[in-house]
């Protein structure tokens, strides 16, 4: 491209040099000739005159041949000028011109003399032409042998004679042919050396710059950073395939967009941003290189992600010529921070959570320890004493807190299993099993005069089956020691469909649990009735089951309104083991065991 | 000193150890009579209902177990020393617990001695023996009461 652009130059130069040269070139053979014309015209007319003076009262041929004679002699030492310079006197006989007198630099040439007579009309011989009949100047035209010629002619005072100096214009050119050959072949071969000495020189720096462009576009499109170009108006001018990729943009139809309005344009609360408060847009002001840990950037599809941010401005001597802003999406690192902190809470709860166990338990075994202990003496000291009236009752205190204490250890093992044995979750239609512990309550129920409403169509729930009976048997226990102190003892269990998760409730309408207890139940050995049977330990059951299997746990009650024991399970509808679609949730066709 | 009749209020949901304490009062012929709650709340509603409106008899010393059902021992205490004519009357705390907390947080509630419920037959009673006597022959009650 540079060698075809400095050969143009150069043969513009040229053929512009060349053709000045030319154009004075033919300049001056043309006043030469013209001269040549002048002096032999007015040397012929000098003989003419002379001869006609002379001659008085001979014929016209006469005179003439007498004059051309002289004309001859004149010039027949002449040496004529040029190579194929020359000049010739002629005039009109009819439809030809007749040559009188030539001179030619090689008149020994048969074809030189051969010549007498030359058209007298058309375009050959077209100076002789002008000359005989009375034109005088100059012309580039044809010679009567159709060669181009650059012609001066004039008329003879005195005679209808005309007179033409002529040369090849081939024989003008040539030193110019000659010199722009050669001009022209010496530039060519300078311009291949130049440009062979220039690719010498510059192939190793555009090397290098190709490789550098190359290293730096390369790392510009690996980066896993956002790179992000804008110029001093905040329009993109560069977008690397991170950036684009994060931003869910075709790089190429960023460019050219306000980088502000399309994708920072509002703050992740959803609140506009406003360019005024931007910060990337104050960096193009004030060109301080700012970094921001809690930014966001707004996709096209009108999503959000938080990003970490630095803002640098692109300096030239004109100051401010644009930012670059590199970012990286934060959103995984926020949610490992989550998951941490979430992490960190659920450590600190289990650690409060074990602290409370060991000290409640300690208490709680203490308890019978300290009744047996204190009885056990009472009854040695009655021995001593012979006193026999108390030692059944002690004995009986002895035993029923060693019982007591014995199932407390079996509770507590019991409660320490879960989540440390764990079956494989199976599918459980929630209203056989129910169903089945109900079956297993038969007398008491009966006994009591209860009403045990089971709904038939509960979801299918995917859980671990032993567990899952001990919950719904823990809280039907319950319901049903509760309910049975009322007039017409009625525990129902049913179920309903969420959003996401499936809940089963278990209702009795017995005394009642008065709000500031709703919590405090599941907790380990909290009793509300320290004269009610039980440890204290089947609704922590209940709780630690349900949420082993990531659900909850509450109650809903009031004193005098009953109570109703609520279990969320998450839906687990979609995973591969098989926990089927949930069923509809609502409470079905009623089904009365007993009433 | 002459011994005077005292008023013991135990509150105390194990039905064993609430025997326990009375038979010990009772074989030590500690002159005094014994009520006895079960629960924080019925304790928390006889005296700021009863007591403090004079529909109870006011009493002498109070012996309190921490682990109790609804309200604990704990809340009690707080209730009992943050009433004005509530808080002079000796609050002995009686617990199987030995946790440090447990003893702090009494304490920090203006608990006015804590003791930790013995299994030894003897030291039970030599306890209950010398709390009699310390609260109701040697130690003097604020006046007026």
């Amino acid at each position: 491209m540079l060698a075809l652009l400095m050969v143009g130059t150069s043969l513009l130069t040229l053929i512009t040099t060349v053709y000045v040269l030319y154009t004075a070139g033919v300049h001056w053979h043309r006043n030469w000739l013209a001269d040549v014309v002048h002096n032999q015209v007015s040397f012929i007319e000098v003989i003419v005159q002379a001869e006609q003076s002379r001659a008085d009262g001979l014929s016209d041929r006469d005179w003439t041949a007498a004059t051309l004679e002289q004309i001859r002699q004149a010039q027949i030492r002449s040496e004529g000028f040029g190579t194929t310079g020359e000049w010739a006197v002629a005039r009109r006989e009819g439809d030809v011109i007749r040559l009188l007198v030539q001179q030619r630099r090689q008149l020994d040439s048969p074809r030189a003399d051969a010549v007498r007579t030359v058209p007298g009309h058309g375009t050959l011989a077209e100076p002789m032409q002008r000359a005989v009949d009375g034109g005088s100047g100059w012309l580039i035209g044809r010679d009567y042998r159709g060669v181009q010629v650059l012609a001066a002619y004039a008329p003879i005072r005195g005679t209808d004679w005309g007179m033409v100096a002529k040369m090849d214009m081939s024989e003008v050119r040539r030193p110019f042919i000659r010199i722009g050959l050669i001009a022209g072949l010496t530039t060519l071969g300078l311009v291949f050396l130049a440009s062979l000495l220039f690719t010498r020189i510059s192939s190793p720096i555009v090397q290098h710059m190709e490789e550098s462009t190359g290293r730096m576009q390369a790392i510009l499109e690996a980066a896993g950073d956002g790179i992000l170009g804008l110029d001093q108006e905040g329009r993109f001018t560069f977008v690397n395939p991170a950036a684009a990729q994060m931003l869910g943009w075709p790089a190429e139809e960023l460019i050219g967009k306000p980088g502000h309005a399309t994708v920072h344009h509002s703050r992740s609360d959803g609140t506009p941003y406003r360019v005024e408060d931007c910060e990337v847009c104050a960096t193009i002001r004030d060109g301080v290189a700012r970094k921001e840990l809690e930014g966001a950037y707004w996709r096209r599809n009108g999503t959000w992600f938080p990003v970490e941010r630095t803002v640098t401005a692109l300096r030239s001597g004109q100051g401010i010529t644009g930012l670059v802003v590199t970012f990286r999406d934060t959103s995984q690192r926020k949610k490992a921070e989550l998951d941490l902190q979430l992490a960190q809470y659920e450590l600190t709860k289990r650690h409060t959570e074990m602290e409370q166990f060991i000290y409640t338990v300690s208490h709680d075994l203490k308890s019978p320890l300290v009744t047996m202990q204190g009885f056990a003496s009472h009854l040695r000291a009655d021995l001593v004493q012979k006193r026999f009236d108390r030692m059944e009752d002690f004995v009986q205190r002895i035993n029923q807190a060693a019982d007591r204490m014995k199932m407390l250890i079996d509770e507590l093992l019991e409660l320490s299993r879960i989540g440390r044995f764990v079956a494989p979750f199976e599918r459980i239609a929630v209203s056989d099993l129910v169903r089945e512990i109900a079956d297993r309550y038969r007398d008491e129920i009966a006994a009591k005069g209860m009403t045990v409403v089971i709904a038939p169509d509960m979801p299918t729930i995917a859980a671990d089956k032993n567990r899952m009976n001990q919950v719904f048997e823990n809280l039907m226990v319950n319901a049903l020691k509760y309910a049975g102190n009322s007039a017409q003892p009625r525990v129902e269990i049913g179920a309903r469909q969420d959003v996401g998760e499936a809940r089963f409730f278990v209702r009795d309408n017995g005394p009642g649990i008065a709000a500031e207890y709703h919590e405090k139940i599941f907790r380990l050995f909290q009793r509300l009735d320290s004269r009610s049977e039980g440890t204290g330990v089947g609704l922590a059951i209940v709780k630690r089951v349900i949420e082993f299997h990531g659900g909850r746990v509450w109650v809903e009650s009031s004193p005098g309104q009953g109570a109703t024991f609520w279990l969320s399970l998450p839906d687990r509808s979609g995973q591969q083991d098989g926990a089927a679609a949930l069923g509809p949730g609502r409470v079905g066709e009623e089904e009365c065991l007993h009433t | 000193m002459t011994p005077r009749p005292t008023r013991f209020l135990l509150i105390e949901d194990d039905d064993d150890h609430a025997e326990l304490i009375h038979m010990a009062l009772a074989e030590n012929h500690v002159v005094n009579r014994l009520d006895r709650l079960s629960d924080g709340a019925a304790a928390v509603d006889y005296l700021l209902n009863g007591v403090k409106k004079g529909r109870e008899p006011r009493p002498d010393i109070i012996l309190l177990d921490l682990k109790l059902p609804k309200v604990d021992g704990h809340e009690v205490l707080v209730q009992i020393k943050q009433d004005p004519s509530l808080k002079t009357i000796p609050v002995v705390v009686l617990t199987t617990s030995q946790a440090e907390a447990d003893r702090l947080k009494a304490y920090a509630n203006h608990a006015n001695s804590y003791l930790s419920k013995p299994m030894d037959f003897d030291k039970f009673h030599q306890m209950i023996k010398d709390l009699d006597l310390y609260w109701s022959v040697w130690n003097q009650p604020p006046p007026g009461l």
